[in-house]
């Protein structure tokens, strides 16, 4: 067995049982190593920094109640990126409750297009906005936490080639969204 | 993991770009020990007395606290002696004219409950108005199909006789994302949307455009509004936040303008002296007992508190209160945005609501009163029992002098901060009745286009909430329900994920399960109640595909319905499950099962 593979995976799963039993500090690890990256997440589906912070603490909130449930730690990353793109789902709903007036101003402080291929960043915006929160929580899940079907569909109740087809579904209308097709 | 073709690596690249300029300051050690203080893990034998385990450190906190208070009390009296307390100048300008319930009708009595009504839940309706000259609230209901809005509806509350009119002018504002607020001296409700300026003549019942919203710097990225009347000038104020420039978490601070109706003209409000900023934002009431807008500013960085500032509308004066503000929290104990601010012209205070009910500042005595509960010795509201469900203060009501606002099943409830009672205006509807004993309850009818969700009172920290069988009905949940707050949780989500898969299930028997009375010395420890919003076939037919495997399951019979049930034995928790078209679900804490609801889904 390569023992140095097995290394990460056997401090992860330290790490995830210490915070299972009540280690604060050990939650603290998984909370510093992880949160960025579910706040990316939750960003890219709510498409505001505020709700994706929200979104966030609520989804470490409940990984702290879930965590001891949690049957393989060595899927901690996974589990937390989905529960953030979840939670900022929920937190959209949310906010429509509450009502709050948002004015929200395009500036895109990169320019108005990107250079060569690049995907420019105002169209990116756009085209996730038309997006339903699910596809939106579908695209991070794939294309920024890197996830792959077979993860997003344990996580989130389909199978993986169920998340296939939505995501080709998502993936061609982005491509006429950005004119690529 | 399949190769990427050209545009999924360009969209990753992109994803990456679009997400590079985020937030990173956060304290993981400090938001660690807030949730392992809020929710510490259980152990063992522990687990099944974890409403004691929990009672007794609260018990030694509230000792020490007191003790410090106490301390600090002693301690603040030798250093101030008998220095006067902060009184601000008395004034009381005018507000409008109240009228007075006509002879005969019943305003502390229930209006009908079959009488036509906002036909969509209470969130999707826009802040409200009470029209002073009318003794009417004016409401819009944004009507959704799915996430977009394709309707608006004026509506008009009578507080008098707790009835719902449903106003059919000519034009109606098309835009969402709004605030109203009364203007006593055009007679008029002003609606401020996100792009448009609305004048509602309810005499005339006419809508009319006025005009653009303020012209505000759009180098600030997002700005949010807050409304307040200021009788002295008769123009409405307006509160919108500007980004300010600094280090870690933003900050916005407060740009103030005036709107006249008559000239349709905003104007700025000049400050003088050092400013507020609020990490999250500001909503505002004018408080006609000190002359004074007062701005509650919300900030969200962990352990940040809100601030309460006063605002001299005459010199542009900013002060901040000296009391300590109450954090009004969501039910994850953070703070909650946008806070709701009225003005209690009977009290002559200024109340704030949030998830955990409404807090009452007296600005001539700089004194913070907490109204539905008490001080949880940290400065934040504390839920009493008595915020019937998702209960939004959305306005206050000068005739009868009481705070009114929507709740769970379109219901209209009422407080008054004088007496601290609850009155149902108007019993909700359209809500699951929860059964008694062995009997069905009725889930919602879903509509079309919903997603399929159930609403849950979720504890807004460890305490949890107080729940019984018949406290989801649409009624006041006055003696039942304690701390918590609304959220909403798809069917098949991620959240029921780990429920749905996870093994330590046994078996147990619903019909003792159900029949068994509730432990009322268990109530402050965990529970949890549900709605039934509208169920998708999809995801119901996953559920019924057997997620357990075999793992071990019993089946019972129910009202005459085959359920088959599971039983959570580690830490607390609740289990979901679905057979034919029953719902259930059921709570225990860790050892024995404490309640459960079964609902016949559509």
């Amino acid at each position: 067995m390569d023992m140095s593979s097995l290394a990460p995976d056997v401090a992860i799963a330290s790490t995830v049982q210490l915070a299972a039993a009540g280690d604060e500090v050990a939650f603290a690890r998984i909370v510093a190593a992880h949160r960025p990256e579910m706040v990316r997440v939750a960003y890219v589906v709510s498409g505001d920094w505020d709700l994706a912070q929200d979104a966030t603490q609520a989804a470490l909130w409940i990984a702290w109640r879930k965590l001891p449930s949690l049957r393989d730690p060595t899927r901690l990353r996974p589990w937390l990126m989905a529960v953030a793109a979840n939670e900022a789902r929920a937190v959209l709903r949310r906010q429509r409750r509450h009502r709050v007036v948002e004015l929200t101003f395009a500036t895109d402080a990169s320019g108005a297009s990107d250079p060569g291929d690049e995907i420019g960043q105002v169209d990116l915006s756009n085209a996730l906005h038309r997006l339903g929160p699910e596809d939106r929580a579908l695209v991070a899940l794939r294309y920024l936490a890197e996830l792959d079907s077979a993860e997003i569909g344990s996580l989130t109740g389909r199978s993986a080639s169920g998340v296939r087809t939505r995501l080709s579904r998502v993936l061609d209308h982005l491509r006429k969204e950005l004119g690529d097709d | 993991m399949t190769e990427r073709d050209v545009f999924e690596s360009r969209l990753h690249a992109a994803l990456v770009r679009h997400v590079a300029n985020g937030p990173t300051d956060f304290d993981a050690l400090a938001f660690a020990r807030t949730v392992a203080a809020k929710e510490p893990r259980r152990h063992g034998f522990a687990a099944s007395l974890a409403w004691r385990g929990v009672a007794v450190p609260r018990v030694a906190w509230v000792l020490l606290l007191l003790a410090g208070l106490l301390a600090a009390m002693v301690g603040g009296a030798l250093l101030i002696g008998s220095q006067r307390e902060r009184r601000l100048p008395a004034v009381v300008p005018p507000v409008g004219p109240a009228l007075a319930c006509p002879a005969g009708t019943t305003p502390d009595q229930p209006g009908p409950v079959d009488q036509a009504r906002p036909a969509h839940e209470p969130w999707t309706l826009s802040e409200m108005a009470f029209d002073r000259r009318a003794g009417r609230l004016v409401a819009l209901d944004y009507i959704f199909t799915g996430d977009e809005i394709t309707g608006v509806e004026t509506w008009t509350f009578d507080v008098c006789t707790n009835t719902w009119t449903r106003m059919h002018p000519d034009r109606e504002p098309s835009s969402s994302g709004s605030k109203l607020v009364y203007d006593v001296d055009s007679d008029v409700t002003i609606l401020v949307t996100a792009r448009e300026v609305w004048a509602y003549d309810l005499g005339a019942d006419t809508w009319t455009l006025k005009g653009s919203i303020p012209p505000i710097d759009t180098s600030s990225s997002t700005l949010a509004t807050s409304l307040a009347y200021d009788p002295v000038t008769g123009l409405v104020v307006a509160a919108a936040g500007e980004l300010a420039a600094g280090p870690g978490w933003k900050r916005s601070r407060p740009a103030l303008w005036t709107y006249d109706v008559a000239t349709d003209t905003w104007t700025p409000i000049l400050q003088d002296g050092p400013a507020p900023a609020w990490e999250r934002g500001v909503g505002v009431a004018y408080d006609a007992s000190a002359d004074r807008l007062i701005a509650y500013g919300v900030n969200q960085s962990p352990d940040a508190g809100n601030e309460a500032w006063l605002f001299d509308l005459r010199t542009g004066a900013w002060s901040r209160a000296g009391a300590v503000t109450p954090n009004i929290r969501n039910y994850w104990g953070f703070n909650r945005y946008p806070p709701e601010i009225v003005y209690d012209d009977a009290e002559a205070r200024t109340v704030v609501n949030g998830n955990e009910g409404p807090a009452a500042y007296d600005a001539t005595a700089d004194h913070w009163d907490y109204l539905n509960g008490g001080d949880d010795g940290q400065g934040s509201v504390e839920f009493g029992f008595g915020l019937p469900s998702g209960w939004s203060m959305d306005t206050y009501d000068p005739v009868n002098g009481r705070l009114v606002g929507l709740g769970g099943g379109n219901g209209v409830w009422a407080f008054d901060p004088a007496t601290r009672q609850w009155t149902v205006l108007l019993e909700g509807r359209d809500v699951v009745n929860p059964p008694t004993d062995d009997t069905l309850g009725q889930a919602v009818s879903p509509r079309p286009g919903w997603a399929a969700e159930l609403e849950a009172l979720l504890p807004s920290n460890a305490d949890g909430v107080a729940f019984t069988k018949t406290s989801v009905a649409g009624r006041p949940l006055s003696t039942r329900l304690g701390k918590g707050g609304w959220g909403a949780m798809p069917l098949g989500s991620d959240e029921l994920n780990p429920f749905l898969s996870d093994h330590g299930k046994e078996l147990a028997d619903l019909n003792t399960a159900v029949a068994t009375p509730i432990d009322r010395s268990r109530v402050d420890t965990f529970a949890i109640a549900f709605q039934v919003k509208g169920v998708d076939a999809t995801e119901l037919a996953r559920l019924l595909a057997d997620p357990y495997g075999a793992i071990g399951r019993a089946t019972a019979t129910v009202g005459g319905k085959e359920v088959q049930v599971f039983r959570e034995t580690r830490g607390m928790g609740f289990d979901l499950y679905v057979k034919d078209d029953v719902l259930f679900y059921v709570f225990t804490d860790g050892t024995s099962l404490i309640d459960g609801i079964v609902a016949a889904l559509p």
